[in-house]
């Protein structure tokens, strides 16, 4: 599989100054699906921006597809309409992504951006309304939907365009489970032809059904990369960036002091009494 | 201190009346009736035209029969409810009826009456004024919360796109309108907030202060969101002018209506064309 | 300070419209041009945000309340042109929606608040603004008081022209009733002490700014200006000062302030003549003496009465009007 982004050296700094990505070396080869997983203020979200092209680096390349992504390449119209095109960006506050009147409006806007005529637009909207099942909120404005009903606005808005390429900001922040399910299904059934998906996350659970290679961050830096499986083992990385919590835990009578991952399918204890002795019965704090 | 604190809740209690008041509007505006089946261009167009004779009209007569005609509208689009008469009818009016009341006395002119008790004199120039006044202020408000009331936000805009309103400014009102929301939502938090909080009698020792850090967090609020907000239109193919999608279609119906509503405002003028 | 339908006449508005509309079309052109998109989800926003701030009122001495505009915050975070829009855009909001101001008004509201009040802060700003946080805070909240009150100033004008330009032949006044010696100190009194919201507003977030994102209040010094309107600044910051005690002439006695005669006017370099000044000069000077000005304490007793009675007018103005409109054809 070729490489549909190639990373070189890339640095970038809000404002200059304050840096927030440095990655060394990195290809995301098409079709493949990626985690990146790292504590708040790892960079995540920043290398996704980077990945979209709504930042530039600073220092280094960023190419997609064999072209280096700058500033003055998006001038062009015509290179900044099919990258566009290609690459779609959910963003992790709905209350940002969903600038529009309404449900309608929403869906309408990338491809109305995109130069379609109106008859496509409309036709692709009804399609993936349809598909969403979003049918009923069709005339809604943004703030009367639910944090459900927005997340799957938000989707259906950026998958209209049907990208090659989808970058999702914690896409199941702030969702109660069942939500979580069902975005992650929409997302499975659109990925499966061969789509290129590239996920931040610092939400474990889901790491096995949406990535088969991860990527983890801490301070901009991209440390680790694994498959899911691995990395989930690998408890002194979690660890270390963040990704895990040491807590007390109570059996009956006895307090552990114990670390914690979880499993997607089930919940599992990593029970390592040999690092810190059970406590027996203080009181909750 | 205590002002403070019931300032405070009278804000939030517009907030939340402004929030109602839509959520009200688009249950009027979902109701079936004359305006809302109206095309939304020949209903702000009419009513722009009627608001525009009622400003030239010299006659109280014309003014008050728009008045009634407002209300006939109304009644034919199920919105001629407590909440339309009231703000229509009561708030308005009696709040100009306020400013208006000193020009009873203030205005010169022949005496009409003496007001018992301070013996101020009324003249018929004041009175006359004054009824001009709150009729003027009645009538426009009510053909405004017509359309309000029956038309949905975004309908509306894409009429005035259709009237010649430039793209940008459009699509500005709609994201405007849009967000006002969100900073009503997040300064409603800032003061429930501070509020649990309360350590002391007051959260906030005075107005100023409560103002001057709601302003400062709305302001830093707006920021982030509208950096974030652009990235997101970038991100899907926004290039600087926004394009937008228009479908309306002029029915036969609508195009009386707007016969009428152009027929009733140059009856409003007539007379004043004709002297 | 949002003017309803009703009070200004159709000259008036019109005139208003059109002194609004080449601000609107050059503030359109100018935000195409700066940054091309970017500017707009800001813009939004800070109307948004004005719309906001107008609802939080706090309680000012005198037992009324005050807010806020917003708009010399605007002009100064957003640099003076696309604040014309931001402001303008709430208004529109506000009138459709509160009948906050009315239709025919727009343009006059718009020109006082969106136009006046935008560039009186940014000139204000740009000429007292000093390098250090505190230096800035005080100088955006001395910019907003000053544009505040100067926007009062204008509605009172625009009220107070109402009786001269427009009364049918039997004189009475067909918009606003009061003429410019009751119009103006009561915008002006008014905002006096309603000025200090928007210096507190505009102050903190400032303020607010200074400290999280001082990178962003660069874009205050706009290159968009043309130069000699630098030089007028020094100018402007004394018409400022003179706005602001002019107020103090109704304490003069026996001075009838707000006689200014057109030559007058130029040379305070406003800018503007009002019309109706230059052509009713003379009328005025008359009407003027027939009546007398009441002083505050008289007019505290008229809103108090009002209260007490205002149920009983109401109910009469019907019936009184009518005959009084019959007796005024018969004369």
């Amino acid at each position: 599989m070729s490489a549909l982004y190639r990373l070189k050296n890339v640095r970038y700094a809000y404002l200059d100054r304050f840096p927030a990505v440095h990655v060394s070396e990195m290809e995301i080869p098409a079709s493949s699906r990626i985690a990146l997983i790292g504590a708040n203020g790892s960079g995540k979200s920043t290398l996704l921006k980077l990945l979209d092209a709504l930042y530039f680096p600073q220092e280094g390349s960023l190419e997609f597809d064999g072209i280096t992504l700058t500033e003055e390449r998006f001038r062009k119209e015509e290179f900044h309409y099919t990258f566009r095109r290609r690459v779609g960006f959910l963003f992790q506050d709905p209350e940002v992504q969903l600038f529009s009147p309404t449900v309608w409006d929403e869906i309408c806007f990338g491809p109305l951006q995109l130069g379609w005529t109106k008859d496509k637009v409309r036709q692709e909207a009804e399609r993936i309304l349809h598909q969403f099942g979003l049918e009923s909120l069709r005339d809604r404005p943004p703030y009367r939907l639910s944090i459900g009903e927005k997340k799957k606005v938000a989707l259906a808005s950026v998958l209209v365009i049907d990208p090659e390429v989808l970058l999702l900001d914690e896409p199941t922040a702030a969702l109660d489970p069942r939500t979580q399910s069902v975005l992650l299904e929409l997302l499975h059934h659109w990925g499966e032809n061969s789509k290129t998906i590239v996920t931040s996350t610092h939400d474990l659970s889901i790491l096995k059904e949406i990535c088969d290679e991860v990527y983890v961050m801490q301070d901009g830096r991209l440390i680790h990369s694994d498959t899911p499986e691995n990395i989930l083992q690998n408890q002194s990385l979690l660890e270390s960036s963040n990704l895990v919590h040491v807590h007390t835990h109570r059996h009956e009578q006895v307090v552990h002091l114990h670390p914690h991952t979880h499993d997607f399918h089930g919940h599992s204890h990593e029970d390592e009494n040999s690092e810190s002795p059970a406590i027996t019965d203080s009181p909750d704090p | 201190m205590n002002q403070t604190r019931i300032y405070l809740e009278q804000t939030l209690s517009r907030f939340t009346g402004f929030l109602q008041e839509n959520v009200f509007a688009e249950e009027a505006a979902g109701r079936s009736g004359w305006l809302q089946e109206m095309d939304p261009r020949a209903k702000l167009a009419g009513f722009l035209l009627i608001i525009s004779a009622c400003s030239f009209s010299h006659s109280i007569i014309t003014i008050v029969s728009l008045l009634i005609f407002s209300f006939i509208l109304a009644a034919g689009s199920n919105v001629a409810s407590l909440s339309f008469l009231k703000r229509v009818w009561i708030f308005m009016p009696l709040y100009t009826s306020l400013i208006a009341i000193p020009a009873l006395f203030l205005t010169p002119g022949e005496p009409a009456g003496v007001l018992p008790v301070l013996n101020w004199t009324i003249t018929e120039q004041g009175l006359s004024s004054a009824s001009f006044l709150v009729m003027r202020v009645a009538t426009s408000v009510s053909f405004m919360m017509l359309i309000v009331l029956t038309t949905r936000w975004p309908v509306l805009l894409k009429a005035f796109r259709s009237l010649g309103m430039p793209h940008l400014l459009v699509f500005l009102l709609a994201m405007t309108y849009r967000y006002i929301y969100v900073l009503l939502q997040t300064s409603n938090s800032l003061y429930l907030a501070r509020k649990s909080r309360r350590v002391g009698p007051e959260a906030w020792r005075n107005s100023r202060e409560w103002l001057g850090a709601i302003s400062g967090s709305l302001l830093g609020k707006s920021y982030s969101l509208s950096s974030e907000i652009y990235l997101a239109m970038v991100s899907r193919g926004f290039r600087g002018e926004p394009q937008l999608l228009s479908e309306f279609r002029m029915k036969r119906r609508d195009w009386l209506w707007m016969l009428l509503f152009v027929f009733t405002s140059l009856a409003a003028i007539f007379p004043r064309i004709h002297k | 300070m949002h003017i309803p339908d009703g009070y200004l006449s159709p000259a008036s508005a019109g005139t208003l419209y059109a002194l609004a509309a080449p601000f609107w079309y050059l503030a359109s052109r100018k935000t195409q041009q700066l940054l091309s998109g970017k500017l707009i989800p800001s813009m939004a926003l800070l109307s948004a945000f004005c719309f906001v701030i107008q609802m939080l009122n706090i309680p000012l001495p005198g037992g009324t309340t005050g807010h806020a505009i917003g708009a010399s915050l605007a002009a100064i975070v957003l640099s003076p042109w696309p604040a014309v829009l931001a402001v303008s855009m709430a208004l529109v909001i506000q009138a459709l929606f509160f009948g906050d101001g009315g239709i025919t008004t727009i343009g006059a509201n718009c020109f006082n608040m969106a136009i006046i009040q935008v560039f009186t802060t940014f000139f204000v700003y740009t000429a007292i603004s000093a390098r250090s946080l505190r230096g800035k805070v005080f100088a955006a909240a001395v910019a907003g008081y000053l544009a505040s009150n100067t926007a009062a100033l204008a509605a009172g004008f625009e009220l107070g022209l109402q009786p001269l330009m427009a009364s049918d032949t039997s004189g009475t006044p067909l918009y606003s009733p009061y003429p410019l010696s009751v119009a103006i100190p009561a915008m002006v009194g008014g905002h006096l002490i309603a000025g200090f919201a928007e210096a507190v507003v505009t102050g903190a977030g400032i303020g607010f700014l200074q400290r999280s994102a001082p990178e962003l209040l660069s874009g205050s010094s706009s290159p968009l200006l043309p130069v000699f309107w630098a030089r007028l600044r020094l100018i402007w910051i004394v018409v400022a000062g003179l706005i602001i005690l002019t107020p103090l002439g109704l304490l003069a006695p026996g001075t009838a302030w707000g006689e200014w005669s057109s030559e007058q006017f130029r040379d305070l370099g406003l800018g503007f003549v009002p019309r109706g000044m230059q052509k009713w000069e003379s009328l005025w000077s008359a009407a003027f003496t027939d009546y007398s000005i009441p002083g505050l304490g008289e007019r505290t007793g008229y809103v108090v009465s009002a209260f007490l009675g205002v149920l009983l007018i109401l109910i009469g103005f019907s019936v009184l009007t009518l005959l009084g409109k019959r007796s005024a054809k018969q004369s």
